[in-house]
Order: structure tokens, then C-alpha cells, then sequence
């Protein structure tokens, strides 16, 4: 962040906002807000990694594989900044596939610097989507992968096209 | 060669007021952060050495459900795990297991 830069800068969409965009609710909302977006890609930061509440916290520390459910929050994120609006009340979604995952870090609750999380959109339907993801703690990458997410209901199924 | 694991997730877990309100859900994470610790401790690796080649979420743990997780060497560099709630095969895949960095 460059220093003429205010704390409203940061985001184009603020943690307000994106209440109304999840299904998540109180701590399990885990964005802190939007920094950027367009059709293919959006990148979200998250402050509350070190928080000793919080709630995905076990054996004393926040496991790096928890940065997927940041991963996946912000691809529904993205997906209801994308829809046409009215987009009417938040649906739950659901995690239903996790590729190629990699870490560099064992937790994320020792990273003293904001989570960046950057994904990027390669296929949506209606029934789901799959994305590229990073978590980043400046420019280091925490833990990287593919996530497939839904968001209907179950008699709509996500298809992927062939070769993802 | 089988491990076994098994994990609790009572009523008064935090992440299910908010995960999501009125329809508490274990969130996948959650589940598969349990593998990860017991397979980092188990091997005595740290999690640069682990790939996570798939997962499938087929099953939601709920609030009060006890699970498990049984993980098999499949290769000299993979293991296949099964998380089980109850009947269901909930939570399916394969880590590739690297060297000791």
C-alpha cells in the first residue's frame, strides 16, 4: 500500500457489502473486503488470521488448508458481484473439489502480514464454478490450487468442460 | 498399513453459527485440516511436503457427528484417504507425499 493511500482505498467492495453477497454470516465471513475484480479474477484481503477466536482455528493454530475456505468464499464473492442484478438472497454454497493444492506454510495465524487472496475463474455455469487460487502474504504464496464450487440446488450439478 | 483417525465436532463448535445460520455444516476445511495434522505429525513432514492431487466432498458432517478417517499408502508417494460420517463416505481423495525438507 503506498502511503497516499487511505483506508477507503483499499476496497471496491467493503466487508458490509460482502455480507450481503454470502451465505456466511459473524466470524464465518472471513473477507475482509474486495480489492479488485473483473470477469475472470478477483482478489479479496483477510485481516483476521490471527484472531485466537477464530472459528476454523484447531489444534492451537490456523492450518494453511483453511486459506481454501477464504479461496472459497471469495469465488462466491465473485460470483454475486458477477450475477445480474437482483441477485435476491444468498444461497449456501458448497465446497465439492479440491485439485493440485500446494503450501508453503503449515498455519496461517503466524503471518503477520494481510492475507491477499487471488482467484481465478476458469469455467462457471449455473450450477457451479471452478477457480484458480492463491493466498498470498504480500508477494510470498502461502498455499496455491484449484477449487470447484457449487451454489444451487443439488438437482442442478456443476459440469466442468473437458480438460480442466 | 492403515491409519485411523477420528475426529468430534460438538454443537457448540464456532464455526457453525455462522457456517450457515439455521443449516450448521462442518465446513470441508475443517475436515480435511484434521487429516493434514495427523498426517504431517504421523509422517513428520511439514506441509510443503504434502501436494493435494484431489478431494472429493460428497457428504456434510453435521454438528454432534463423529468421523473418521482411514488413509492407505497407495504408491511409495501417495496416500488415499476416506473420511466416513456414519454410512456415507463424506470426503474422498489422494496426498502425494514428498521427501522431509
Amino acid at each position: 500500500m503506498s502511503e497516499s493511500e487511505t483506508e477507503s482505498d483499499r476496497f471496491v467492495v467493503r466487508i458490509e457489502a460482502i455480507r450481503g453477497l454470502l451465505p456466511h454470516t459473524g466470524t464465518m465471513c472471513l473477507l475482509a473486503g474486495v480489492r479488485r475484480f473483473d470477469q475472470a479474477t478477483i482478489d479479496c484481503l483477510a485481516t483476521n488470521h490471527r484472531d485466537p477466536d477464530h472459528p476454523l482455528r484447531a489444534h492451537d493454530r490456523l492450518g494453511a488448508v483453511c486459506g481454501v475456505e477464504y479461496a472459497a468464499q471469495a469465488t462466491a464473492i465473485h460470483g454475486a458481484l458477477l450475477a445480474p442484478a437482483p441477485a435476491g438472497p444468498p444461497r449456501a454454497g458448497a465446497l465439492v473439489g479440491l485439485r493440485q493444492v500446494r503450501f508453503e506454510a503449515d498455519r496461517l495465524d503466524d503471518v503477520q502480514e494481510d492475507l491477499l487472496v487471488a482467484c481465478h475463474c476458469l469455467a462457471r455455469d449455473e450450477g457451479g464454478a471452478m477457480y484458480d487460487f492463491r493466498v498470498l502474504a504480500t508477494d510470498r504464496v502461502l498455499l496455491s490450487g484449484r477449487v470447484t464450487v457449487t451454489f444451487a440446488p443439488s438437482s442442478i450439478r456443476f459440469t466442468p468442460p473437458e480438460g480442466l | 498399513m492403515a491409519k485411523k483417525i477420528l475426529a468430534a465436532f460438538p454443537a457448540g463448535h464456532p464455526a457453525f453459527a455462522g457456517h450457515f445460520p439455521g443449516n450448521p455444516i462442518v465446513p470441508g476445511v475443517l475436515l480435511l485440516d484434521e487429516l493434514m495434522h495427523a498426517l504431517a505429525a504421523d509422517l513428520d513432514r511439514g506441509y510443503a511436503a504434502f501436494t493435494v492431487e484431489s478431494v472429493k466432498f460428497l457428504y456434510s458432517a453435521r454438528p454432534g457427528d463423529v468421523v473418521y478417517w482411514v488413509y492407505t499408502p497407495v504408491r511409495a508417494d501417495a496416500v488415499r484417504f476416506v473420511l466416513t460420517v456414519g454410512d456415507h463416505d463424506a470426503v474422498v481423495g489422494v496426498i502425494v507425499v514428498g521427501p522431509k525438507t
